[in-house]
């Protein structure tokens, strides 16, 4: 396991390509759709003489003002993540069966090549496995109801919801991802079809317990890496300065996305019972083909 | 009746006689107030039936010049008798967030005799007339504010021979009382821990008041006073006469019980615990049985304080005690003295939280687990504590002038709670600090500012919500910009007088005013005309600047300016302020303006770099402070701070969302 997790280190060193393209992704997706609360607050503020104060303290009274002005703004900005969110959510499944190919094997393959060959495949798990999240949403919904019958009092809500019930609902989901991942590297590095895919990933985790080790150590680190703006953000003051330490950590995140999926696949490919004779796709020869695409 | 139930607990085999308290009810030898009523009950909590019984022996003195033939009382259990009635109409069967459901939410009050009695020795002045009369058959139901005939909450009782000016009449009336399921005020409610809650109050005969020419609005020059006697209504309950109350309570062995005033005595058995209570100079009396409470105290120089805890809030009894304290201090220091020697905090279930009764408040508004950094608990105590001076002691008429009390009590809410707890009041976040003022302030100027005058009757608002706006959230902001516009030292000396003046007492709005004016030394009748009895909305912008450079005539001369600041009163509130102008010399003028016009223009003769109107933030009440400043340069800093800030927001949110495919 101590290998597979330095091996995820490894793939961040090889493919830093791979880690800016996701971070610019990310970014660019996340400020073009803030370009209208900045237009909004803009005009909203910018002539009020109050802009300096509200970037230094926050003011209910004035926010309420200018949330009366600008609300409609970002409304609207809610509204587009109703779309964007589902693309984004495309876009993962892409990047994952992509990285997971890129990855694999010592990290030379072409990432977009793996993008190309597997994304179909791939958003058909993914679909399988938010039809399973979904079902396990279902099923904690209706144990809270239960456990809520049974514990019905002050204490009980308030260990349920705000201890009990995310515990659970996290420790499953993060379950259900863990196969998801194992999924969809079999997926790939074994060419299955999404069917025998879901099978591999479902089962993968009770052959292989130690992969749960693996995964929660890049949960961790994956947790941290991301609440680290939010906590950033309440203890240093300015506006660009603060910012750019954010884009530090959410630049870290995407490193963690690819050692994630580094560490994950080196496990597999170490840990499989026995390797893909009749593949489709025969294992390239290390070191011969350069790489194409993000580097 | 105090001596014939010890001699009946005599006779029993096991009893325990606790050793009398000797607390007085208040820190004054003399009464504090005209004593108009006595209560004297003896009565007994039935918990398998959630019922009162008992017998109640008044008295009631004529502060009349002229005879008066006719009591009323206060029937106010029959508000949840039917879904007729007019509480339950106005409801809805809807009350801050709870629901009155099915048929055990049934209550009410019958009287089963009522009698004129000779007056007790010791009552003030005794009845010439002193044979008894049954008066049962003479009781009729009143609906004196909206004719709703399904309503019996007041009655009336004509006397058989009228009672003469300065003479107490006293009558025994024997009463059950049914507690309905609690959702708003009164009633019953199952704990978690399986054991029965009662919070009683509005629960036995109260006489109205007797208004006398002169006091409040009654003419001076009427000929005779009048009874002001409200029915019970979904937004106001409170308006009786001071007086002394003796209340005696059976309650089953294992409830703890808490009420009004000091307790007195208490006699133990087997099987039940006996508890008498006195109050001086108060004018209602509630109490609360529960075997589950916890019970906790604490002193605060004369006044002994004890807290009736849920045991599932045990860990917040401190933030309890914090917050009423600091409510002691500053009420002591800002408004007067608390002259009682007792304070009860009761941590009810359900709609029997943040209610105020005579030295006796509940509190509650908390929840398991609820972080320090959400102070409701605090805030609903800092508030009902406030009653005990608004409303307590200075008992105006809630049905007709509610903002007398939960309005004043709500603007030393927001005081209170910032001067005790700071900029975050209300919320204590590191990213949002909010505090109980701005609250307050937001609650009104966002929500229709311009419907619903201060000075209304409760159940007279078009609008229901209106009436919590315009009771509470909008006198909170119209005395804090009065607290601005006069300063707080003139703020304070008009509070205190206010209290010096009218405590013990039934003050109106014009009394009010009159300490007010009196105090400040100005006509604030323009102030109290647009933002007590009207509806006007105060929202002033600082419309445009505009700077002309005046070309030099020669190339000697010196470049000279016109420059302009236009101010617009954008709705029909007029209020006097200060305009601050910036000139890019770095130089500032202020200015004075009288709020009139609805359109006005300054002129300089430098370029203006910014103006803002009310800089020091004197009018709350302005419905939009945001227009009240302009720069001419504009700023961007806060749009781009925000949309950083969204940025790394949606970034995050991305990254959390991508684990689902």
């Amino acid at each position: 396991m101590i290998s597979s997790f330095s091996a995820g280190f490894d793939a961040i060193r090889k493919r830093p390509g791979l880690v800016g393209l996701l971070y610019l992704v990310n970014l660019c997706v996340a400020f073009t759709l803030t370009v209208p609360v900045y237009i909004a607050f803009n005009n909203t503020v910018g002539p009020s003489g109050f802009s300096g104060d509200l970037a230094h303290a926050f003011d209910l009274v004035l926010w309420t003002d200018i949330m009366e002005k600008a609300g409609n703004t970002m409304i609207a900005m809610g509204g587009q993540l109703l779309w964007m969110i589902p693309l984004y959510l495309v876009w993962k499944a892409a990047i994952s069966v992509g990285l997971v190919h890129a990855i694999r094997n010592g990290g030379v393959r072409p990432f977009w090549q793996g993008v190309g060959q597997f994304t179909g495949r791939g958003l058909l798990l993914g679909l399988y496995f938010l039809l399973i999240l979904l079902a396990w949403t279902g099923i904690t919904a209706v144990g809270t109801v239960v456990l809520r019958m049974l514990w019905d009092s002050e204490a009980g809500t308030f260990w349920i919801f705000f201890a009990i019930l995310p515990a659970i609902y996290v420790t499953g989901a993060a379950l259900i991802d863990l196969m998801h991942d194992y999924a969809r590297i079999a997926l790939v590095v074994e060419n299955k079809p999404a069917g025998r895919a879901l099978l591999a990933g479902i089962a993968w985790p009770v052959r292989q317990g130690v992969s749960f080790a693996l995964y929660a150590a890049w949960f961790f680190i994956g947790t941290a890496v991301l609440i680290a703006p939010t906590v950033s953000s309440m203890t240093i003051v300015g506006i660009w300065g603060p910012f750019l330490i954010q884009q530090v950590f959410l630049l870290l995140r995407a490193a963690v996305t690819v050692g994630w999926f580094g560490s994950e696949v080196h496990f597999f490919e170490t840990r499989r019972e026995s390797p893909l004779i009749a593949s489709t796709e025969a294992d390239l020869p290390l070191g011969d083909v350069p790489e194409i695409g993000v580097a | 009746m105090f001596f014939k139930k010890c001699l009946s607990g005599a006779v029993l085999a096991f009893l325990i006689v606790v050793p009398t308290f000797g607390q007085r009810a208040t820190i004054s030898d003399k009464p504090l107030s005209d004593r108009i009523v006595s209560y004297t009950m003896d009565v007994t909590l039935e918990p398998e039936s959630h019922t009162v019984r008992g017998t109640e022996h008044v008295t009631w003195r004529n502060p009349d010049r002229s005879p008066v033939d006719e009591l009323q009382f206060h029937l106010y259990l029959n508000a949840f008798e039917s879904a007729h009635s007019t509480f339950m109409r106005e409801s809805g069967g809807q009350h801050r967030g709870f629901s009155a459901h099915g048929d055990h939410v049934r209550g009410g009050i019958n009287v089963n005799r009522l009698q004129l009695v000779p007056a007790h020795q010791g009552d003030a002045v005794p009845l010439t007339a002193a044979p008894l009369v049954d008066l049962t058959d003479r009781i009729t139901f009143i609906q004196p504010d909206d004719n709703n005939a399904d309503d019996r909450t007041v009655i009336s009782v004509k006397l058989p021979r009228a009672v003469a000016p300065g003479e107490t009449i006293a009558l025994d009336i024997d009463f059950t009382s049914k507690l309905p399921k609690l959702f708003s005020r009164t009633g019953w409610q199952t704990s978690e821990q399986g054991n029965t809650f009662f919070m009683v109050a509005q629960w036995f005969p109260k006489l109205g008041v007797y208004e006398i020419p002169g006091q409040r609005y009654v003419p001076a020059d009427a000929p005779h006073g009048q009874w002001n006697t409200h029915q019970f209504h979904e937004n106001s309950e409170f308006y009786a006469d001071f007086g002394t109350y003796d209340v005696t309570m059976t309650v089953p062995d294992g409830y703890t019980v808490g009420a009004s005033g000091v307790r007195v005595n208490e006699l133990m058995d087997d099987v039940t615990r006996t508890l008498t209570y006195h109050a001086d100079d108060v004018h209602d009396f509630a109490w609360t049985a529960s075997p589950d409470y916890l019970e906790f105290h604490d002193t605060w120089r004369h006044v002994n304080i004890r807290l009736l805890m849920q045991p599932q809030h045990r860990a917040q009894v401190k933030r309890h005690f914090e917050a009423v304290k600091a409510a002691l201090e500053r009420f002591d220091t800002w408004v007067g003295p608390y002259p009682y020697t007792t304070l009860t905090l009761v941590d009810g279930l359900g709609g029997a939280n943040g209610m105020e009764y005579p030295t006796l408040i509940t509190c509650g508004f908390t929840h398991y687990g609820l972080p320090a950094w959400i102070r409701a608990p605090e805030s609903v105590t800092i508030h009902e504590f406030g009653h005990q001076y608004f409303y307590g002691m200075l008992a105006s008429n809630e049905f007709e002038e509610a903002w007398l009390d939960e309005g004043i009590n709500s603007y030393m809410e927001t005081r209170i709670m910032d001067d005790a707890y700071g900029p975050g009041s209300v919320l204590d976040l590191p990213f949002a600090r909010i505090n109980d003022g701005e609250m307050q302030r937001i609650s009104y100027t966002k929500s229709h500012p311009d419907r619903g005058a201060i000075f209304t009757k409760s159940w007279k608002y078009a609008f229901s919500s209106d009436y919590g706006k315009a009771s509470y959230a909008k006198p909170a902001t119209v005395l804090n910009t009065l607290e601005r516009y006069l300063g707080w030292n003139v703020m304070h000396d008009i509070l205190q007088t206010y209290y010096a003046r009218w405590r013990f007492r039934h003050p109106s709005t014009r009394d009010f005013i009159a300490v007010a004016e009196e105090v400040s030394g100005q006509d604030l009748g323009w102030f109290f005309d647009q933002f007590v009895y009207g509806t006007v909305v105060v929202d002033d912008e600082v419309d445009a600047i505009v700077n002309k450079r005046i070309p030099a005539l020669d190339s000697t001369a010196e470049v000279t300016y016109k420059s302009e600041v236009r101010i617009h009163r954008k709705r029909d509130g007029i209020f006097p302020q200060k305009l601050l102008v910036r000139f890019g010399d770095g130089s500032e003028q202020r200015l004075g303006w009288d709020g009139r016009d609805e359109w006005k223009s300054f002129t300089f003769d430098q370029p203006i770099e910014e103006a803002y109107l009310d800089p020091e933030n004197v009018v709350w009440l302005d419905v939009n402070r945001l227009n009240n400043r302009k720069a001419v340069a504009s700023d961007n800093v806060m749009a781009r701070k925000e949309q950083l800030r969204f940025t790394t927001l949606l970034q995050q949110v991305f990254y959390l969302v991508a684990g689902l495919l």
